[in-house]
């Protein structure tokens, strides 16, 4: 019955017959035909096999790998602002603003052990570097916070979130070579010589300020609380805005956190805490699920609303308790119309 | 935290793409750091999830190109048999064959082509679809469909070679206890 079929294309059909990705006709011809249906069970097997899990790391290696690439992020990161500063995305902070600007109010972690454990890995960091790096890295500490609080609010995947933040402190590395010829090669092409004495010049005048400034930041991360209930979130510190979603319908937002211009895309995905966020094509960007009830109906419009990061200002707003939501301040058309 | 939350999906590309737990190791420590320099790059156009499991394939595929790995035949290594035996009596409770088909796929996967072997890992180790899977590796859905079959038909050949191997390997054993 198949004689039409190249080999090839019986495979093709099979294939996708597995995967779901035949068409209604397809399937049906699959289904009445034994050749076609051999050659399904055949690859079925093969599919079976490939999709056995693999035994899991182990949490010691996840622990250490982690480590390692965040020690790496942290070298390379270290070079790459100033060249961010260079093209003039990100504006200067004086310490003066940087306290007048209101302050995203803190999150509830999952688990306060890790999260001190975790202040005070950023809080070693910090030590001795620029004013930039310590603003980031507070902003990151409070940005992580919050997107801890929002995958609270999320059923999905709430398992594997807890199982997967594993602590990454305090592991004794396992594969101590592999790890640090890994950190010795991101370190080797991070901080060359040369770029080490660039970055000596650009921050040698604010040096001082950043260590009085990370000092400053420390009391006040160690004065304020760091649990929040997460039902406050719409109400403390938070402005209530009312934007057109794409439908035409308003819809009521809350903002608890600001990104400033020249913030990674990757800062506000972490921020927003939870997979599965899609992201719009937009040239400008980012999208978000509405929040859906009970009975599944979407709480809000549905409809992207897309936003500019990394050149534009951006904005992190919650919706009642379970939806974050991205908004440029000034620019790129948040209001589809 | 974004990269713990991706690791156990990243080790997994790596485990599949590599086929051992060492390679695996040294490719997902590639991918995680190929992750954090790529990440000022990371322009949000596409899922995070996405990037990063491009990033993580290529970063794989890049270490095993560099060590020229090759797998051990499954039959000549005893540590193998220890393997299987663990497994039956753990929570897979897979058939005798069921093993012996994945143990085969482990060390064929590695020996396949690398244009077959990615879409063939993100759809059956990940779950992606068809056009997840072509935004990932950047190729037309068309190509994806045509990519993981022919990746099945290479795996299910390697696989009937394994059996025919294992009859003949039986076979001998049988005559030489009878010589």
């Amino acid at each position: 019955m198949t004689n039409y079929l190249t080999p090839e294309e019986r495979d093709e059909l099979a294939s996708a017959y597995l995967d779901g990705e035949a068409s209604p006709d397809q399937v049906a011809q699959i289904e009445a035909d034994t050749e076609l249906r051999r050659v399904v069970s055949e690859l079925g097997r093969i599919q079976n096999a490939v999709s056995t899990p693999t035994p899991p790391p182990e949490e010691e290696l996840q622990a250490t790998q982690i480590e390692a690439a965040l020690s790496a992020f942290d070298q390379i990161h270290h070079q790459v602002q100033p060249s961010i500063a260079e093209v003039g995305a990100p504006p200067a902070v004086s310490r003066a603003e940087h306290r007048a600007r209101p302050r995203p109010h803190r999150t509830a972690p999952t688990n306060r052990a890790a999260a001190n454990q975790e202040r005070l890995r950023h809080s070693k960091r910090r030590s001795g570097l620029p004013t930039w790096l310590s603003v980031a890295a507070v902003s990151l500490a409070l940005l992580g916070g919050i997107a801890v609080a929002t995958t609270q609010f999320r059923s999905t995947n709430e398992s594997d979130v807890a199982s997967d933040r594993a602590p990454a402190e305090g592991a004794t590395p396992t594969s101590e070579e592999t790890l640090s010829d890994a950190v010795a090669e991101a370190t080797d092409e991070a901080m060359s010589d040369e770029a080490m004495s660039d970055e000596a010049e650009v921050f040698e005048s604010s040096a001082e300020d950043a260590m009085a400034d990370s000092v400053d930041e420390e009391a006040e991360l160690a004065t304020e609380s760091s649990i929040i209930d997460p039902a406050a979130l719409d109400t403390a510190n938070a402005t209530t805005t009312t934007i057109q979603a794409s439908s035409g319908e308003p819809a009521e937002i809350q903002k608890v956190a600001s990104f400033p211009a020249g913030t990674p895309a990757f800062e506000i995905h972490d921020a927003l805490g939870a997979d599965g966020f899609p992201v719009g094509e937009s040239l400008c960007g980012f999208a978000v699920v509405p929040p859906r009830d009970q009975s599944g109906a979407e709480t809000y419009p549905s409809g992207y609303f897309p936003v500019l990061v990394g050149t534009q200002p951006a904005e992190l707003l919650i919706y009642g308790q379970d939806i974050a939501l991205l908004v440029a301040t000034d620019t790129c058309d948040v209001l589809d119309s | 935290m974004l990269l713990s939350r991706h690791y156990k999906r990243l080790y997994a590309i790596c485990r599949r793409v590599a086929g051992n737990d060492a390679d695996a190791a040294d490719g997902c420590q590639e991918a995680l750091l190929a992750i954090v320099r790529g990440l000022t790059r990371f322009d949000g156009r596409s899922s995070f999830k996405t990037w990063s499991y491009r990033v993580a394939t290529n970063a794989c595929l890049d270490e095993m190109r560099r060590k020229n790995r090759r797998p051990l035949a499954i039959l000549d290594d005893p540590k193998r048999t220890l393997d299987h035996g663990s497994e039956t009596s753990g929570n897979y409770r897979q058939t005798d064959s069921q093993i012996v088909d994945r143990l085969a796929i482990e060390d064929a996967l590695p020996l396949i082509p690398e244009e077959f072997r990615a879409p063939v890992v993100l759809r059956d180790v990940i779950g992606m679809d068809y056009a997840e899977i072509a935004e990932t590796l950047e190729l037309a859905p068309g190509t994806v469909r045509s990519r993981i079959a022919r990746g099945r038909r290479h795996l299910a050949n390697h696989l009937q070679s394994a059996r025919n191997g294992n009859q003949l390997a039986s076979e001998q054993r049988r005559r030489e206890r009878n010589d």
